[in-house]
Parts: structure tokens; C-alpha cells; sequence
């Protein structure tokens, strides 16, 4: 699997930790278990590092949609070629053999690209989330 | 300070070292005091020096057998006294007038002794300088505050260190623990949210078996009702047919007929027997089938609520860990009440304060760093210069350059440029440049002050060199005074003249 997904999930991973982690404080300091100063050298640390993660977010989900604009050409041209090898098929250029051989590389490849691409697009989706 | 160049000074000694009573007189030009061994030469010197530095102690300038002791020097038109006294416990105080031109420095630039100073050490080898530099340009002051506010600083940062402040660095981590007893509950909510959900699927699922069975049931049976009212029917035309075969002749075609109606009734009856049969083995399976869906109901009723009291226990524990890692991070935040120095004060308010502080002292120790660095620098400049002067003036052969470097270690280049260590030089040559250099820095650092003292150097002197430096001295410095070890049969002690003008040695015993 891609790169871009073990970091998308620690990315995600670590920005709902941190999420949580304000959320806690607030609770804290609302249950006034902590000072107001406190809460602010901690919140301080906690909120430059929730920018941090959502600005590497934002630039994951770049790349992100790069690659699906990429999957998504990739997908137009394995398409074009089956319909190239249906057509050679029906035309009798190629024979059985080759043609199931090559249809089945094709296939594999095409069904490898949409399943990444359905990857990409539903992380992309729990981000816009 | 300008001292009249025209005045003698007047120096009067009483119970000082191994002296009882003498005067002095010290006129400007040299002044030579001549006096063989233990007559009280150092002991003069000693007594001279406590009237414009403190760096003899006290207790080794009062006489060992005295318990009382003066100093008296007359100058420029005033008279300055400074007394000895030996306490009950032993110990000897001083106090009294000083000079005028009194200064701690003065015994490092102007005063040559054998056993100390820049003599001793360049006599010893030695050839760093950077001490010497930094008491006389007052460098040492600026380290003093450097070296304070160091130390300050190192002690405020090693109570950062801490233990409450190393409590209060757990906060981050007490927040991730909390963070996590969070999730965990949330957790176990959403499973009972879940269990509940598919509990309750899982119930009527198992209703709507039963359901089915037991409709299932209710028909079979209402079917195997209508099979035993079948048989009771064929049992009772059964019975007819036997009553008419009674009254029946037996011969008769009829009684043939009955017969054969009996026999079907009874094969009808056993086929009916059969099938209610059949049919109460069915509603007897279908009545265990029922009984065993309302245990599995009943059990899993059963395992539902032990689920669900398991998981209301671990959200009942974690509400517990939740409360105390609270209570924990509430503790971390502040000091003690019952703590000594910050008795419940904030510790993020304590560490900012005291951050503040150390930033503070970090400018104050680069400010005077610099200041220091600047300082130094031309205070080493400076006495290189004053040094090359002497060493051209004095044309003293063999040396090419003498000077320090950024590092304030002598080097003696000799000629060709040739370095040589200190510690290879002759007793003679290592006096030399001890003398030149201690001219150098009295001129550098303390050009005002009118004495300049040796304290017998003379022994492994060249005299030819000694009477150059001397002279040289005497054309830059008011008052020289040299103590110089003299014959058992010259006399006492005396102090002998040679004004720069005159060319001869004048001897004149003032007071013995």
C-alpha cells in the first residue's frame, strides 16, 4: 500500500489524540481541577501542535487528491486498453489465449487502481469530516 | 595621586616583626637598604607595605612576642599611624590610616618579593598571566560577577530540577493517562450502546422464532385434534357397523358388505392411530423446540445483563482512575501547601518567574562577558606595550618580543624569533623580565603610584643588568627601595640614597 496511507492514519491518529487531550483539558479546567494558567502553558503546547498536525493534514490531503487525479487517468487508460484488446478480440486480431491473458493483466491492474482510489477517497472524505 | 617628589617619607616602626623601635627616612630617587641577614629588612618592607595593602596578613607584621604594634609614616605635610594588637585568642588585628594612595593592587605591581607575586612565579616557570592581568585592570570584579551570576543561574536552573517542578513536568504525560481513561469509557459506553442494539435484535429474533414455532404448534395441534375426532368417528361407525352385523343374518349378502365396511373402518382407524402418531411426535418436537428458544431467550437475557453489569463496572473503575488522575494533575500544579520556599503556589507561575530570572542573569553574564572580554583586551594591550617600551629602553639583549597572548601566557622570543619557555631561563634573566614586567604593569595600571620596592633580589643578580633596571626604574618611579643584604660588619641597618642626579652613593644611618 501506498506511503501516503500509514501516514494519513498516524496523522489521524495523532490529531484525534490531541483532539481528545484539549477536550480533557477544557474539562479540567472547567471542572476547575486546573488554574487558568495552567491550562494555558499547557493548552499553549497543545494547540500549536493540533495547527501543526491539521496544516500536515491539509498538505497529506494534497498530495492526497494529486494521487487520486492520478488514479483517475490511470483508470481512463486501463479502460481504453480493454476496450482496445475487446475490440482486437472481436476483430479476431488476437487469439483466446492472449487475449484472456492480457484482459486479466488488465483487469488486475484496473481493479488495484480503483481500490486505491476508493481508499483515497474515503480518507479524504474522514478528513472533510 | 601626585606625591611632591621634593619630601622624604617618614617611616616609624614599633614592635614590627623583628624590629623594636626604628625611623627611616626614604628620600625620592633609590633607596638602598643595606643590613645583614635577620637585622630587619623584609620585616621593614613588610611593615611599609600594610600602610597601602592588606595583602601581608596582620599576624605577620606584628612582632611575635609583642602584643602591641605601629606603623608610622610621615608624607607630604600628614602623618598616618596604623596600629597592631594581638587578641586574647592569638590572632592579630590591624587598624588605623592607610596612605592616600592605598591600593590592594599596588602589592602585585610595585612590591618584589621573592616568595610571591610575579617574581615567584616567573622564578617558578610559570607563564600565565591571566589572573595577574585581572586583579590589576579590575577584570576580576567583572569574573566575580560573571562567576555569581553563573552560579545563581546554575542554582535556579537546578531547582527547576526539582522535585515539584519534575512533578509538574508529568502534566503533559497525566493528560495523555487522562486521555486515555477517556477514550476507555467512551469505549465501553459505545459497547454497551452495542450490545444493547444487537441484544435487542438478537431477542427478537429469537421471539419471532418462537413466535413461529408456536403458531406452527397451534395448528399441528388443532391438525391432531382433528385427527382424533377422525378416529373417534371411524371407532363409532366401527361400532354401528358391529351392531348391524348382529342383528344381520350372517349368510346374507349384507353381513358380507358390514364385514368388509368393518374392515376398511379399522384399517382407516389404524391409518388415523399412525398419523396421530406422527402427529404427536411433531408437537412434541416443536413443544422442546419452544422450550429450548425460551432457554436460549432466558439465557441470553441472563448473558446480557452480565455483560452489561461487567461493562457499567469498568465504566464505574474507570470513573474512579478518572476522578484520581485528576485529583493527581491538580496535586502536580502546585506546590505544597505545607512546601518551605513556594508554600501552594502555582508551579507554572513559580517556573515562569524564576525562567525570567535565568534569563536575566544569561544578559547580566553576557553583558559583562563582553565588557570583560573588552576590558582584558586592553588591559593585555596596553601592558605588551608598556613591556616592548621597557624591554627597547632598556636594551637588554637576547630579547626580540616579549608579550602576552589572547590567552595571557608569556612568550619570551628571543632572537630569529626564537621562543623560549620560561622555566629554560637563567636566575638572572627570570628576575629581569619579573621586574620589567612588574614596571610594565605598575605603568599600566597604577602609573600614580610613587613607590617601587624590592625585597632582597639582589642575591642572584647580574649587577651590571640590575643597576640598568634600577636606573631605569628610578627615572619613572618617585621613591625606589631595594633591600640588599650587606655585611655582619658594615653595621645594622641602614639606608643608603643615590638621588637621580647625583651620581654617587650617599649612606646615611638614620635611625637603628
Amino acid at each position: 500500500m501506498s506511503s501516503w496511507k500509514r501516514s494519513f492514519e498516524m496523522a489521524t491518529q495523532e490529531l484525534d489524540l490531541t483532539r481528545r487531550k484539549k477536550q480533557a483539558l477544557d474539562d479540567l479546567l472547567e471542572k476547575r481541577r486546573v488554574s487558568q494558567l495552567t491550562y494555558e502553558h499547557l493548552g499553549k503546547t497543545l494547540t500549536a501542535r493540533l495547527l501543526e498536525l491539521e496544516a500536515h493534514q491539509r498538505s497529506l490531503a494534497d498530495k492526497m487528491n494529486d494521487r487520486a487525479d492520478e488514479l483517475e487517468e490511470q483508470i481512463g487508460l486501463f479502460e481504453l486498453a480493454l476496450a482496445y484488446l475487446e475490440i482486437r478480440h472481436v476483430g479476431g486480431e488476437t487469439g483466446e489465449e492472449v487475449y484472456t491473458r492480457n484482459k486479466q493483466t488488465v483487469v488486475l491492474g484496473l481493479d488495484a487502481t480503483k481500490s486505491e482510489l476508493d481508499l483515497i477517497r474515503n480518507s479524504l472524505t474522514k478528513i472533510s469530516l | 595621586m601626585r606625591l611632591s617628589t621634593r619630601r622624604r617619607v617618614l617611616l616609624e616602626l614599633e614592635n614590627i616583626g623583628c624590629l623594636n623601635h626604628i625611623e627611616v627616612a626614604f628620600r625620592p630617587g633609590l633607596n638602598i637598604i643595606k643590613a645583614p641577614n635577620a637585622s630587619g629588612k623584609t620585616s621593614l618592607i613588610r611593615g611599609f607595605t600594610s600602610m597601602f595593602s592588606d595583602r601581608v596578613p596582620a599576624s605577620h607584621i606584628l612582632a611575635l612576642d609583642k602584643v602591641n604594634g605601629t606603623i608610622r609614616v610621615q608624607y607630604d605635610m600628614g602623618i598616618y599611624e596604623r596600629n597592631f594588637r594581638r587578641t586574647p585568642s592569638g590572632s592579630v588585628v590591624a587598624s588605623g590610616d592607610t596612605l592616600p594612595f592605598a591600593d590592594e593592587r599596588s602589592f602585585d605591581a610595585c612590591v618584589a618579593l621573592a616568595e610571591t607575586g610575579v617574581v615567584h612565579k616567573i622564578t617558578g616557570g610559570g607563564a600565565g598571566f591571566r589572573s595577574y592581568l585581572e586583579s590589576l585592570s579590575h577584570g576580576n570584579h567583572y569574573s566575580m560577577i560573571i562567576s555569581s551570576a553563573q552560579d545563581l543561574a546554575n542554582e535556579l536552573s537546578r531547582e527547576l530540577a526539582g522535585h515539584g517542578f519534575r512533578e509538574f513536568d508529568t502534566l503533559p504525560l497525566l493528560l495523555t493517562e487522562l486521555t486515555n481513561l477517556h477514550i476507555r469509557r467512551d469505549l465501553a459506553k459505545e459497547k454497551i450502546r452495542n450490545l444493547e442494539t444487537g441484544h435487542e435484535a438478537g431477542l427478537q429474533g429469537l421471539s419471532t422464532d418462537m413466535g413461529e414455532k408456536t403458531s406452527v404448534l397451534s395448528r399441528e395441534e388443532a391438525h391432531l385434534s382433528g385427527l382424533k375426532r377422525d378416529l373417534t368417528r371411524e371407532e363409532e361407525k366401527e361400532q354401528q357397523l358391529v351392531s348391524f352385523l348382529e342383528m344381520t343374518d350372517d349368510s346374507a349378502k349384507v353381513a358380507s358388505q358390514i364385514r368388509d365396511g368393518i374392515a376398511k373402518s379399522k384399517e382407516k382407524q389404524k391409518g388415523v392411530k399412525e398419523e396421530i402418531g406422527k402427529q404427536t411426535e411433531l408437537i412434541g418436537s416443536l413443544e422442546s423446540e419452544i422450550e429450548a428458544l425460551e432457554d436460549q431467550l432466558e439465557q441470553e437475557k441472563e448473558r446480557e445483563t452480565q455483560q452489561l453489569e461487567g461493562l457499567k463496572r469498568e465504566i464505574d473503575h474507570i470513573d474512579k482512575a478518572i476522578i484520581l488522575k485528576e485529583e493527581e494533575i491538580q496535586q502536580a500544579e502546585s506546590f505544597p501547601p505545607d512546601d518551605l520556599k513556594y508554600h501552594g503556589r502555582l508551579v507554572v507561575e513559580v517556573r515562569s518567574e524564576i525562567t525570567k530570572k535565568i534569563e536575566w542573569l544569561e544578559k547580566v553574564i553576557e553583558h559583562f562577558q563582553e565588557e570583560y572580554m573588552r576590558l582584558m583586551t586592553t588591559a593585555r594591550l596596553s601592558f605588551n606595550r608598556n613591556v616592548t617600551k621597557a624591554f627597547e629602553e632598556l636594551n637588554l639583549k637576547g630579547f626580540e618580543n616579549v608579550f602576552l597572548d589572547q590567552d595571557f601566557a608569556l612568550h619570551l622570543v628571543r632572537e630569529k624569533s626564537v621562543q623560549q619557555p620560561v622555566e629554560t631561563l637563567s636566575a638572572s634573566e627570570k628576575l629581569t623580565i619579573s621586574l620589567v614586567l612588574m614596571l610594565a604593569a605598575k605603568q599600566t595600571f597604577l602609573p600614580d603610584f610613587p613607590f617601587f620596592i624590592i625585597d632582597e633580589l639582589t642575591l642572584s643578580y647580574d649587577p651590571e643588568r640590575f643597576r640598568k633596571v634600577v636606573n631605569y626604574m628610578t627615572k619613572r618611579v618617585p621613591y625606589v627601595i631595594v633591600s640588599s643584604l650587606a655585611s655582619i660588619e658594615a653595621g645594622g641597618l641602614q639606608v643608603v640614597y643615590r638621588t637621580q642626579n647625583a651620581g654617587e652613593v650617599v649612606p646615611e644611618i638614620i635611625t637603628s
